[in-house]
């Protein structure tokens, strides 16, 4: 455990000043909805000139880390994600607000991440003489497989008509594929307008889907978000204990994010849906995901925040960051006169056992600061429905505004928020279209990309491909033969 | 006999949505189109199908009688957009005239930002909505709106210099 030699360094007066400014600086980033850890440490950035590169990696990294536990925060409470890797949040966190439970949630979803951080930052270490191998067993086939493999998910979170499920599947690939396809690079389903050339921004969408329908529900039923129930005040323990409670599917989880983190290109926000699919699909009772179970936000929060350690592996053992936190991450170490690469693990060791130290500290000190303020701001579910709208709205368009400046992207979260009113109030299901909306463009460029590598035979002759062809086909199998099960079960009992 | 209210409209907008990506795919290469064209066709079919049995309640109700098991309708069948359909005529023109004004409301809040900027925008729609729509008092309107645009202001403008939000 090379980080533990520099543990001393971090634990100095002025570093820990620096680390809970930047800890609490990635809360309020992290709270703001459209802004995320590499918009928190690309404003931080100019801020840093003056310091030395070990103040400026501590007020990086712990800015960077404690982002995402203020995202999860907006999940849970009012619907609306902080970022698109906090969306699956939303899925269990919200319905769980909506029983009174927000306490609960939040205090489950603070130590699922900072325990998944930490475990995260731990296989970082320990992983840094062996990463290349590990990285490298990856390729198209596999990818092509763990698409698919998420897109099952939808017959299994879909609750109500699978028909209708299906259906908003389909929507959501659809949506997927606008933009430029991925062989010739030329437009497509664009219409002749520019903005689409890039795609439907994810970000936009899932403000759309979760916070503006959320308002518009809020604002036609005039009640409060946790408005026939008891809010649960004294949750907090309970939450920390669930995680111990479902220990193996937060470890688990911690080793789909670490991984898929690794895999740059790959992002969080795919992560925290695999790790909720995989929980979906293995949990025993799958009904009661979507509608408030606990795992899922264990799941999620564990998966996000433990693939920072596999996103850090590819960024410092190679200088290739794994997605746009990292870029930002490398430019601001290359500012200080640190160039991310084999040097990193050579002549400046020691500052990369100090950036882990610095990131597993800064990770419980946001789980610090999160237990502490996110019960407080239960209050917000029991606020009047027609006073709570207007300001998701005014949040959400600001959050899909402020990422890029884009008008485009203020029309898209209102079309998605209408869209997503309709599909709430007509049974179809927006988890659906969120999870093929992530998962559509990784199915189609790595089916190309497995096709002109492997040609066809490549997606049945790779063991890792392979076996998650298995798992597809079996988790199907499975939810098919124990819906089945339920039927007869019923059936008998009504016969009885 | 056909039916039309918003569940059916809504239905016939996701069937004109996947009928429109499938005849834009016939345009592009097979091998490159492979996946968008699989998927769009499926799209088609399956939304057209729940249109279909959204606008006609008479299909609709011979494919409940002649599913014999009530549980495979739960589970497969439409009966959700039964429920829906029923739901829509329970609610009430109060309810509907209330969802359209607020769909207006968010319209006029986007416009404003268009022609003013997201911080004017914020407050003036801000007062228009709680002093018209949610009918509250004056002091609430006022301290409110205010309260979010200045808060809305300090982050982003002040605070991280985004200039376009003014």
């Amino acid at each position: 455990m090379g980080f533990l030699s520099q543990l001393g360094n971090v634990l100095q007066l002025d570093m820990m000043l620096f680390l809970v400014a930047g800890v609490l600086y990635g809360l309020i980033i992290g709270i703001l909805p459209g802004l995320g850890g590499s918009i928190a440490m690309a404003l931080l950035i100019p801020l840093t000139f003056s310091l030395t590169p070990e103040q400026a990696i501590v007020l990086l990294i712990s800015a960077y880390g404690s982002s995402n536990f203020g995202g999860s925060l907006t999940s849970i409470l009012i619907n609306t994600p902080g970022d698109a890797s906090n969306a699956a949040t939303a899925f269990d966190g919200f319905p769980l607000a909506k029983k009174g439970k927000a306490g609960m949630a939040i205090a489950a979803a603070m130590v699922a991440s900072a325990l998944g951080g930490l475990i995260g930052l731990l296989v970082l270490d320990l992983m840094i003489p062996v990463a290349r191998k590990l990285i490298l067993a990856f390729s198209y086939p596999e990818f092509f497989m763990l698409a698919i493999f998420g897109l099952t998910i939808i017959a299994v979170v879909t609750t109500g008509s699978l028909f209708k499920g299906i259906i908003s599947g389909l929507i959501g690939l659809m949506f997927a594929y606008i933009g430029t396809d991925p062989i010739m690079g030329s437009d497509r389903f664009t219409f002749g307008m520019d903005y689409l050339w890039d795609g439907i921004p994810l970000l936009a969408v899932i403000i759309g889907m979760f916070g503006i329908t959320e308002a518009f529900s809020l604002f036609s039923q005039n009640k409060a978000i946790a408005h026939d129930v008891q809010v649960n005040k004294g949750g907090t323990w309970q939450g920390i204990k669930s995680v111990f409670q479902n220990f193996w599917l937060f470890l688990r989880s911690c080793f789909i994010g670490i991984y898929l983190g690794m895999i740059p290109g790959v992002g969080g926000t795919v992560a925290s849906f695999m790790a909720y699919g995989t929980a979906v699909q293995m949990a025993k009772d799958k009904e009661k995901f979507g509608k408030g179970a606990i795992e899922g936000v264990i799941a999620v929060e564990a998966a996000n925040d433990s693939k920072e350690g596999g996103n850090l592996l590819p960024t410092l053992a190679f200088g290739i960051p794994g997605g746009a936190s990292m870029a930002v991450l490398i430019g601001g170490l290359m500012i200080h006169g640190l160039t991310p690469g084999p040097d990193m693990l050579t002549n400046n060791l020691d500052i990369t056992y100090f950036l882990i130290a610095a990131a597993i500290v800064g990770k419980f000190v946001a789980m610090f600061f999160g237990l502490l303020l996110g019960p407080k701001l239960v209050f917000v579910t029991k606020i009047r429905g027609s006073i709570m709208a207007p300001a998701i709205i005014t949040v959400s368009l600001v959050g899909a505004y402020g990422t890029d400046g884009k008008f485009g992207d203020i029309m898209v979260a209102l079309l998605f928020g209408l869209i997503g009113y309709y599909m709430m109030k007509y049974g179809y299901s927006r988890i659906a279209l969120i999870i093929a909306l992530v998962l559509g463009k990784l199915m189609e460029s790595s089916y190309h990309q497995t096709m002109a590598t492997f040609g066809p035979e490549g997606f049945v002759t790779r063991p890792i491909a392979l076996t998650l062809v298995v798992l597809t086909i079996a988790s199907l199998i499975w939810h098919f033969i124990k819906k089945m099960k339920q039927k007869n079960q019923m059936k008998g009992e009504l016969a009885a | 006999m056909i039916r039309i209210n918003e569940n059916n409209v809504f239905s016939i907008a996701i069937f004109l949505f996947g009928l429109l990506i499938f005849s834009a795919t016939l345009d592009l290469r097979d091998d490159i189109a492979l996946i968008p064209k699989i998927m769009s066709f499926c799209l088609v079919l399956f939304s057209g199908w729940q249109m279909i049995y959204d606008l006609f309640p008479t299909i609709r109700e011979k494919i409940n009688i002649n599913s014999k098991r009530q549980e495979k309708k739960e589970e497969f069948s439409l009966s959700d957009s039964a429920a829906a359909q029923e739901e829509d005529e329970i609610e009430t023109k109060e309810l509907v005239k209330k969802r359209y004004f607020f769909i207006g409301w968010m319209i006029l809040f986007i416009t404003l930002v268009y022609f003013t900027s997201m911080i004017w925008g914020i407050l003036i729609s801000m007062i228009l909505y709680l002093k018209w729509i949610s009918k509250e008092t004056w002091k609430m309107t006022i301290l409110y709106s205010a309260s979010v645009a200045l808060f809305i202001y300090l982050v982003f403008v002040v605070g991280f210099e985004i200039y376009y939000f003014m």
